[in-house]
């Protein structure tokens, strides 16, 4: 109660949710109402703790060895006068993996403004070296460096998966950057880049959304930002009160699905150990009108979880 | 500053809103808009962003070669590459059209005859003047046929509507052939994928190639990173070799040819090569792995594993397990982080607090 007095805002999802069920002049689309209870819960979690960082309630958050390095890596690159190569994958702005890796890129571009390093973003996509190209010139005015920022460190290399591939080689080969960030969408190329780098030397930073080049990371690069850390690296690096407590609340989401995963494993031993008392169970739920509730509500929200992309 | 901060700020919220409440909410136009319009939004911005590419390509390398900045050459090679593809594809499409006989000068070939539509409905009628090309004394219009070759020409053997019941498909203008036996007009564009166009043979005999070069080479790096990744320096380096062995063996046709007796005796290895660190006493480290050995065969034998080989002891089997157990567990969970990532991003940008992407 306490709380609902500290946050009122809490009660407006609530509220979102009986009209969604009720669902006035069929105004909702039928069949996605427990899509939209997770993702409000979600939003209410995160919501909730990022107003909390904001009234001043100290959060903590956990050190991420792949943050804290990004530091350490343009401070390398600035001893060795080597440039920072950013590579912000091969994928266009409509992936949020490339939005969150062009938002980390301002971060490292600010870095590389203080600590007067080099700094070489090469493009896949002509839409993103735009933005990056913006992210970058924000980043070196904010720090009150717009002298050492050049128009050419942003460019085009080409749209193709390998012929960026062995453009970026190339650059890699040919300067020795002594940090190299990889951050963004990749498919098959992310071993090519990321052992190349290897090669040279270079201290390598990766994050991406693509589970399945995830381990290609791990094996070459020196850090990796596994799964929601990649798409949180803005928010921490920010420093932010209110970007912080986004994470924690993404932290609690996280917690609610492993309660909900292991209230499904118990559930499922339950259902074939005692198959009888579980019978009953259901039929005391029948008006859910399913068949087997005990994987249902946890099966549907972590089953929506995976289907998302919001943008 | 308005238009760089404020107005993209509220794009941004709007957009999101909207993208968000296309899926939820069930108005046809609005759902219309996050499916279709919103996505040819992005096609038709991205396509301008096209041209600017291209002229930061070209500015780039034209200042690398005049001023001669450090491997400038390299760069005679990117740009030779870029104007002879722009050569060959906007300027000489490398093949050429069949030349014809023009019967009613009009300048182009026609695939009917040509008639004078008094009544303006857009199709021939009787009475209406024509030029009859074939001297059958009726006008032929050019029969539709299903273009089975996709050289946008009939060819023999491909079916038509006979339109006349002449039961041949009729062509009004005589034309010399070149290469195909049918009259070929090579319409802007289509000459890309026309495999007789100079652009395609540059990307047949060129892009192609390096492309599949820089891929297999993947498969060199692939090798280069498993030995990375398997050598033993802890448990987990450990694991994953025995389960790297175990995977490449189960999915070749050896693997499945391994009696069980030899799965067994890896097995034991495996868990003595665990323990060899903690057993100081040579002889006696021997001893008991050679006593297990021959002990775990002979209970074997006795429970006759050579007609009905368990599970456990079978490598497809177990490369299988492998598959569908740990390695799924491990990356739905990593699924899982990431839609939870993706979520929380999206709801800071939504609400407008993630504005690192506009340089904030």
């Amino acid at each position: 109660m306490n709380q609902l007095k500290k946050y009122p805002f809490l009660l407006f999802p609530l509220f979102l949710v009986i009209i969604y069920i009720i669902n006035p002049f069929n105004l909702f689309v039928s069949g996605n109402e427990l899509s939209f209870i997770s993702l409000v819960i979600s939003c209410i979690i995160i919501e909730l703790f990022i107003q909390k960082a904001k009234n001043g309630e100290e959060i903590y958050m956990r050190p991420i060895a792949a943050m804290t390095a990004m530091e350490e890596a343009v401070g390398r690159a600035t001893e060795m006068g080597s440039p920072v190569l950013y590579v912000p994958g091969i994928s266009g702005l409509d992936e949020i993996d490339t939005i969150s890796g062009v938002m980390i890129l301002g971060h490292v571009a600010g870095m590389t403004a203080e600590y007067e390093a080099n700094l070489h973003v090469p493009c896949c996509v002509p839409i993103v070296m735009e933005a990056a190209k913006e992210s970058c010139k924000e980043a070196y005015l904010k720090k009150g460096r717009p002298d050492l920022y050049n128009e050419n460190m942003v460019h085009y290399v080409t749209d193709d998966q390998f012929a960026y591939a062995a453009g970026v080689n190339g650059i890699m080969l040919r300067e020795k950057p002594a940090a190299v960030f990889y951050q963004g969408k990749f498919y098959a190329e992310s071993l090519l880049l990321a052992e190349t780098g290897s090669s040279v030397g270079a201290l390598q930073i990766a994050g991406t959304g693509s589970s399945s080049q995830i381990p290609f990371f791990v094996t070459a690069c020196d850090y990796v930002l596994i799964g929601e850390e990649f798409y949180a690296a803005s928010a921490y690096l920010s420093g932010s009160p209110e970007m912080i407590g986004s994470i924690k609340g993404q932290d609690y989401v996280k917690l609610a699905c492993m309660v909900f995963i292991g209230f499904t494993v118990f559930m499922s031993i339950l259902n074939f150990l005692i198959p009888k008392f579980f019978l009953t169970l259901q039929n005391l739920y029948k008006w859910f009108l399913v068949t087997d509730f005990s994987i249902w509500i946890p099966f549907e929200f972590i089953n929506f979880i995976f289907r998302t992309s919001i943008i | 500053m308005f238009f760089k901060r404020q107005l993209a700020v509220v794009v941004m919220i709007m957009m999101g809103v909207i993208s968000l409440s296309g899926y939820f909410i069930n108005i046809q136009e609005l759902r219309n808009f996050t499916d279709k319009d919103a996505t040819n939004f992005y096609m038709i911005i991205a396509g301008f962003a096209a041209f600017l590419g291209c002229f930061n390509l070209l500015q780039l390398h034209l200042q690398k070669i005049t001023y001669q900045k450090e491997n400038w050459q390299y760069s005679i090679f990117t740009l030779l590459g870029f104007l002879i593809m722009i050569y060959f594809g906007f300027i000489n499409k490398g093949i050429e059209s069949d030349p014809f006989t023009d019967i009613n000068n009009n300048g182009k070939w026609d695939d009917a005859e040509e008639y004078v539509d008094n009544n303006l409905n857009g199709i021939f009628d009787l009475g209406e003047s024509f030029i009859d090309v074939n001297d059958n004394g009726k006008w032929d219009k050019a029969e539709p046929f299903n273009d089975i070759y996709g050289n946008y020409n009939y060819d023999y053997g491909e079916k038509f509507t006979d339109a006349n019941g002449d039961e041949k498909w009729n062509e009004p203008e005589s034309f010399e052939d070149l290469p195909d036996g049918d009259y070929t007009f090579v319409k802007w564009g289509a000459h890309l994928k026309n495999k007789n166009s100079m652009f395609y043979w540059f990307y047949d005999k060129f892009y192609l190639p390096l492309g599949a070069t820089m891929f297999a080479l993947l498969a060199f790096f692939v090798a280069s990173a498993s030995y990375r990744a398997f050598r033993i320096r802890n448990f987990e380096a450990t694991l994953l070799l025995i389960a790297g062995v175990l995977l490449m063996l189960g999915r070749v046709p050896l693997g499945a040819m391994i009696p069980w007796w030899l799965v067994l005796v890896i097995y034991i290895s495996i868990i003595f090569s665990l323990l060899a660190h903690k057993i100081i006493d040579k002889k006696l480290f021997f001893i008991s792995y050679s006593l297990s050995i021959v002990i775990s065969i002979t209970i074997g034998m006795f429970l006759s594993w050579n007609q009905s080989t368990p599970a456990f002891l079978s490598i497809p089997i177990i490369q299988e397990w492998i598959m569908s157990v740990p390695a799924t567990a491990g990356s739905r969970a990593i699924m899982i982080g990431i839609a939870l990532g993706i979520i929380a991003q999206s709801f800071r940008i939504i609400t407008g607090r993630e504005r690192s992407i506009l340089g904030d």
